[in-house]
């Protein structure tokens, strides 16, 4: 007579328990040992195999924040990033279909999480917000044809809209000082950031996409408020007056017209 | 052995190659003598940028096919609505002659492992995918196809993976994107004869083949897309070649890529192979 057979755990429970084997993550399931499932031979056991794959998880999603982050990479060392993916990979598990979105929440979990080298998140969340805007839509820019032939008597009224591939992001001084350093051909890394108690002076910088190039600059805080008020849906006159308000009109009229030429020529401006 | 006769459900495009990043700039400025591409759908899901002026200009000149690696059709996690919503509105823009996936799951309680992990072949399961295939054609409006995928361990289950895809196929009514370089690792890895599980396909659903290069593991094979495909891998591909006719083939060659000429000389193999293949069939006949 043959012993009977424990009856056949569920799809859902087999997948719950080989993912959570591979993955690291403890989901909260009757446990189920996802090896006595599995079928093991002279070329493997079941636990080898599994090893395969829990190997392969996190080689690949590793090498996907490298791609996201390889200016942190390179300043942390292979071995370092590779741990410190894994520690993020423990709290922040891909939960959506495309590997782009990995990355995310890395600068906001660095930041909580490594807050004595604030230098890493500041890196990182410059990294991010290149890679977030390398894809979005493309959209129409604004031309200089545009204020030309906008009426001269109506010119406040002229409308402004940032394109969507743009993004602020506050980062330390050293960040924007070491960007090009850290190149992946760079032939010399700049210092290791030390976990100095003093916190580096911020920067705010602006990163867009103007046809497929990423670019970053820094913001003095005049032209951040200007760009917060079209942001906000401001007219070119708004910005005019809050210049002017601080430097009179004949300086606010330049200075607005220099920004607006700046602002088309970068393609920061969507076409109305 | 049984030569098919029936009209296969895909038309046969001749011999293309992945699109990768590595050769974008080769294949839009040199537009070389390649008949179609593969694109993996998700890294042409955002909306603009670099990438989709790419997909665009190579869509100009030439078929391209949809191949996606997030479907998750075996899952027990709900279909992903969002992800297909974002796979049919590309589909839409580049008109592609099919979209494929594998048949695999990678999700579980929401979280993605990226991977292509096998399935139990099970009637549960059989039942569970057929349902699911059957929903994204409805949401994609066309038949899809379903990729074999290497594998480096089996789960209890009912029935052998050939049976298990073939009467999925029939079910489901879907293709199959018949991956012969996995094939020879799953067979390898589990003992399987890779020709038997080639004789159990339907001829007529197989609408694509993919080859690669793959790496030993200790005792396992490992489906790493990183080299030349091997004499095993090429003996096979007559095999299926002599079987089904000729069908739409791909060289995937996804790390360590090499210079486009490399893979356009794995193209050219590919050809010899199907040109005595094909010649075998004849004789047979």
């Amino acid at each position: 007579m043959r012993p009977e057979r424990a009856p056949r755990p569920s799809l859902a429970s087999v997948q719950a328990a080989l993912l959570s084997r591979i993955t690291g993550q403890e989901l909260d399931l009757p446990v189920l040992g996802a090896a006595s499932s599995i079928r093991g031979d002279a070329r493997a056991s079941a636990e080898e195999r599994l090893a395969v794959y829990a190997f392969m998880y996190r080689a690949r999603l590793v090498e996907a924040l490298e791609s996201q982050f390889p200016r942190l990479a390179r300043l942390m060392g292979a071995d370092a990033f590779s741990e410190l993916a894994a520690d993020y990979l423990a709290v922040w598990p891909s939960r959506h279909p495309s590997l782009r979105e990995l990355g995310r929440a890395l600068p906001r979990w660095l930041a909580t999480e490594r807050a004595e080298a604030r230098a890493l998140s500041s890196l990182a969340s410059l990294e991010w917000a290149r890679a977030d805007v390398y894809d979005l839509a493309d959209e129409p820019a604004m031309t200089l044809d545009a204020p030309r032939t906008f009426p001269s008597e109506r010119f406040g009224e002229l409308p402004l809209r940032l394109i969507a591939a743009h993004r602020f992001v506050e980062v330390d001084r050293a960040t924007e000082a070491s960007w090009d350093a850290l190149t992946p051909d760079a032939a010399e890394l700049p210092d290791a950031p030390s976990a100095s108690p003093e916190p580096d002076p911020h920067v705010m910088l602006l990163v867009w996409r103007q046809e497929i190039a990423v670019y970053h600059r820094a913001l003095e805080p005049e032209e951040r408020a200007a760009l917060a008020l079209v942001s906000a849906g401001s007219r070119f006159g708004t910005i005019c007056d809050m210049l002017s308000a601080a430097h009179g009109d004949e300086t606010a009229a330049a200075r607005a017209f220099a920004w607006l030429s700046t602002w088309i020529a970068d393609g920061l401006l969507a076409a109305f | 052995m049984t030569i098919a006769g029936t009209t296969p459900l895909f038309p046969n495009l001749g011999r293309g190659l992945g699109l990768r990043r590595e050769h974008y700039q080769h294949v839009v400025e040199n537009r070389p003598a390649v008949d179609w591409f593969e694109v993996i759908s998700e890294n042409f899901m955002g909306a603009g940028g670099n990438p989709r002026r790419v997909l665009e200009a190579v869509r100009r000149d030439y078929p391209v096919v949809l191949h996606g690696v997030s479907l998750s059709i075996g899952s027990t996690d709900p279909l992903d609505g969002p992800y297909l919503a974002e796979l049919d509105a590309l589909a839409r823009a580049l008109e592609p002659a099919w979209i494929s996936d594998h048949l695999c799951w990678g999700t579980a309680h929401g979280i993605n492992a990226h991977d292509l992990l096998p399935l139990p072949y099970t009637e549960e399961a059989l039942a569970h995918v057929a349902g699911r295939v059957e929903m994204v054609q409805e949401r994609l409006g066309r038949r899809i196809l379903l990729e074999n995928p290497s594998s480096y361990l089996e789960l209890d289950g009912d029935m052998a993976e050939h049976e298990f895809l073939a009467e999925l196929a029939r079910r489901a009514d879907c293709g199959i994107l018949l991956d012969v370089n996995n094939v020879f690792v799953s067979a390898h890895n589990h003992g399987w004869d890779p020709h038997t599980y080639l004789a159990a396909m339907p001829a007529e659903r197989i609408g694509q083949i993919h080859l690669a290069g793959h790496s030993e593991e200790g005792a396992l094979l490992i489906d790493t897309h990183d080299g030349y495909v091997v004499d095993g891998v090429w003996r096979l591909y007559a095999d299926a070649v002599e079987r089904f006719g000729a069908r739409s083939t791909m060289i995937e060659w996804d790390a360590q890529v090499p210079a486009f000429e490399e893979l356009e000389a794995e193209l050219g193999r590919a050809a010899r192979w199907e040109t005595m293949a094909l010649g075998e069939r004849r004789d047979a006949a």
